[in-house]
């Protein structure tokens, strides 16, 4: 049976599961307590990580047999630089929506959200980020007496 | 009866009038992603202690309902579950949403969020005994073999690859092994950080997994234009719903066995009724997936079902059957009642409250659906570059609103990075957050169930004697035989399916 495991995404990821897998399958062996396996805290881990590299050997074998070419096509990302970009500018808000507050952090970083995805118009850019912060400032505090930072 | 009468009798404008106001909080909270009927009831519940029980359960009804219902508006409009129950209605709401049949698509889950919700109280009031009798008799073993089914379903439903579904399923229960677990108190992958001892919430890896991981997916796609053309007008054609009462009643009727069975609740009834109705609809309007109503019929009937399902357990035994029901249990005693047989007994008006209460809800639920919700559809028409920035800020407040912990902010990231990886490598996200919920559940009732066995004569006829077990492990066996290719195509070509 000819083999062709040449770039084969799903040979890939099931090589990660098992990696990841074996890590936690040595990990969940330190929470046994001696005495009673049907009770120990490791029982439940064990069996899943088994589990797990089972399931991952055989997506291995299958994309392996089937070849690269016959795998399932997983959809790429077409862009990973905007996604980069915004997740980045994501937690930046987290960190400093802490610092100054909701609205003072959230009102940039719309305004930066809106630049970054091609809006060029000064009145939106300006304004869809004020109304927003002020609507779901208002949303959240006083009509859901939500406490936000 | 006579408790039914005096009930009524009880019944006034204040009531109904607390019923819509509950209900139309229910509706905006459902419908916006990150907040949960849950946590809608939480907050109802340290506002409403001081009031009589009669007026503070017309307002957490209202919300419970429509609350449920809700999560199929984002659901269908921008591809984002309001509410976890609305998981299985994003497979087919969505896609009529692009295909501009957002209108009949919610209209669609409207009606018959109304019949499943309606029959779920019905059969509160008819079989609550019984349906708790058949509950009470899950062993251990059968609580873990339900949640093994319900993943095995979900994980063949929502990916054309089994395997890729079960990955999915089986790392979202090793991701429920975090933190302290419950038979002995042991840290489990917690590496020494106390945010982690109390394990994964569930709220920030939902935002993650569905409300973030879409923020990203559509920016890799970089189309920046709006979700649907137009929502056009709903049409609201009772006589068109007819043809699928069969289809609604069935997933009802799964929808309120799997509600009264603690633990469950709606996200497995959906998905549950949504291969059923992909098993059993001989000729849907498309394929399943690609925007059929047969789908939405058979996912809003029965997380709507679930309703009445749940709290069947709640008021007969005082076991929840779902988060919103743990916390109308915290609601029953803080007004200083009891759930249980005995509720029956001390207060037998509380009952026929309830089923009325919820009976004049599902009809206000129905009413905003009918004449509220197109509103709403106008999401739709808003250009995603507009959209997602938004979406993104309710994903961060929705996460931060319920823990109040930063923390689970940049958890919330994380999930929603691995969702949008795994959705790029073809792995539905479905399963991993039903190994998610149902991870800690499933661990607490196998090594009872191990326990148990290893105390009995025979292990194996101690783990299998029971016939509800053995039902459990053949569904089981069944499910995973018919996704093995061959034997699929098989069984198929013989029932000519």
């Amino acid at each position: 049976m000819p083999f062709k495991m040449k770039a084969s995404p799903d040979v890939k990821d099931g090589l990660f599961f098992v990696v990841l897998c074996i890590a936690a399958l040595f990990m969940a062996l330190d929470y046994h307590i001696p005495g009673s396996l049907p009770l120990s805290p490791a029982l439940f881990p064990v069996l899943t990580s088994v589990v797990l590299i089972g399931l991952s050997s055989n997506q291995i074998r299958r994309a392996a047999t089937r070849g690269a070419e016959a795998a399932e096509q997983p959809r790429i990302a077409s862009k990973t630089g905007p996604v980069v970009t915004i997740f980045l500018l994501c937690l930046a808000y987290t960190a400093i929506m802490q610092k100054v507050g909701f609205i003072a952090a959230t009102v940039p970083y719309l305004l930066i959200f809106l630049l970054a995805l091609g809006e060029r118009r000064p009145a939106r850019v300006i304004l869809v980020p004020v109304v927003a912060a002020a609507v779901i400032y208002f949303f959240f505090e006083k009509v859901l007496s939500v406490a936000l930072p | 009866m006579d408790s039914f009468v005096r009930a009524l009798a009880s019944v006034d404008a204040h009531f109904v009038f607390l019923v819509f106001i509950g209900s139309f909080a229910g509706l905006v909270v459902g419908a916006l992603p990150g907040l949960s009927a849950t946590m809608a009831t939480a907050l109802l519940v340290s506002i409403t202690y001081s009031w009589n029980f009669n007026d503070a359960m017309a307002l957490i009804l209202g919300v419970y309902v429509s609350g449920v219902y809700g999560g199929c508006v984002s659901a269908v409009l921008i591809n984002i579950p309001g509410a976890p129950s609305s998981v299985a209605t994003t497979f087919d709401g969505f896609p009529m949403a692009l295909k501009g049949e957002a209108a009949e698509a919610l209209w669609t889950a409207t009606f018959h969020s109304f019949t499943g919700t309606l029959f779920g109280f019905l059969a509160l009031a008819v079989a609550a005994k019984p349906v708790t009798m058949i509950a009470l008799r899950f062993m251990p073993m059968d609580y873990f073999l339900l949640a093994v089914f319900g993943m095995l379903s979900v994980g063949g439903l929502t990916s054309k690859n089994l395997t890729k579904g079960c990955i999915s399923g089986a790392l979202g229960v090793l991701l429920a092994m975090v933190g302290t677990e419950q038979v002995m108190g042991m840290n489990r992958y917690t590496f020494d950080t106390l945010n982690l001892q109390a394990g994964i919430s569930l709220i920030p890896a939902l935002i993650g997994l569905f409300g973030f991981t879409e923020v990203l997916d559509q920016i890799s796609q970089g189309n920046m234009k709006a979700t649907a053309t137009s929502c056009g007008r709903m049409r609201r054609d009772f006589k068109g719903q007819m043809k699928h009462m069969g289809l609604s009643l069935r997933a009802s009727v799964i929808g309120t066995i799997v509600g009264a069975i603690p633990g469950t609740g709606g996200p497995i009834a959906a998905l549950l009724a949504y291969n059923h109705a992909v098993a059993t609809v001989r000729n849907p309007k498309r394929p399943f997936g690609e925007g059929t109503p047969e789908g939405i019929v058979a996912s809003e009937s029965a997380n709507n079902a679930c309703i009445g399902g749940a709290l069947i357990p709640l008021l007969t035994l005082a076991i929840p059957g779902d988060a919103v029901t743990a916390v109308i249990l915290a609601a029953f005693y803080v007004h200083g009642l009891h759930p249980g047989p005995l509720l029956f007994t001390t207060t037998p008006d509380l009952f026929p409250i309830i089923l009325i209460g919820g009976l004049i809800a599902s009809v206000i639920m129905l009413l905003l659906g009918m004449f509220v919700v197109p509103s709403f559809s106008r999401i739709v028409l808003v250009p995603k570059k507009f959209l997602l920035p938004i979406v993104s800020v309710f994903c961060v407040i929705g996460t931060y609103a319920a823990g109040n912990s930063v923390f689970e902010v940049y958890m919330m990231f994380v999930f929603g990075l691995i969702g949008f990886l795994m959705r790029s490598r073809g792995y539905p996200v479905a399963p991993m957050v039903l190994g998610l919920v149902l991870g800690g559940m499933m661990d607490t009732n196998f090594r009872r169930a191990m326990n148990l066995a290893a105390a009995g004569d025979n292990f194996l006829t101690s783990l299998f004697v029971h016939p509800t077990t053995l039902v459990l492990t053949a569904l089981v066996v069944v499910t995973i035989l018919l996704n093995i290719p061959p034997v699929g195509r098989f069984v198929r070509r013989k029932l000519n399916v």
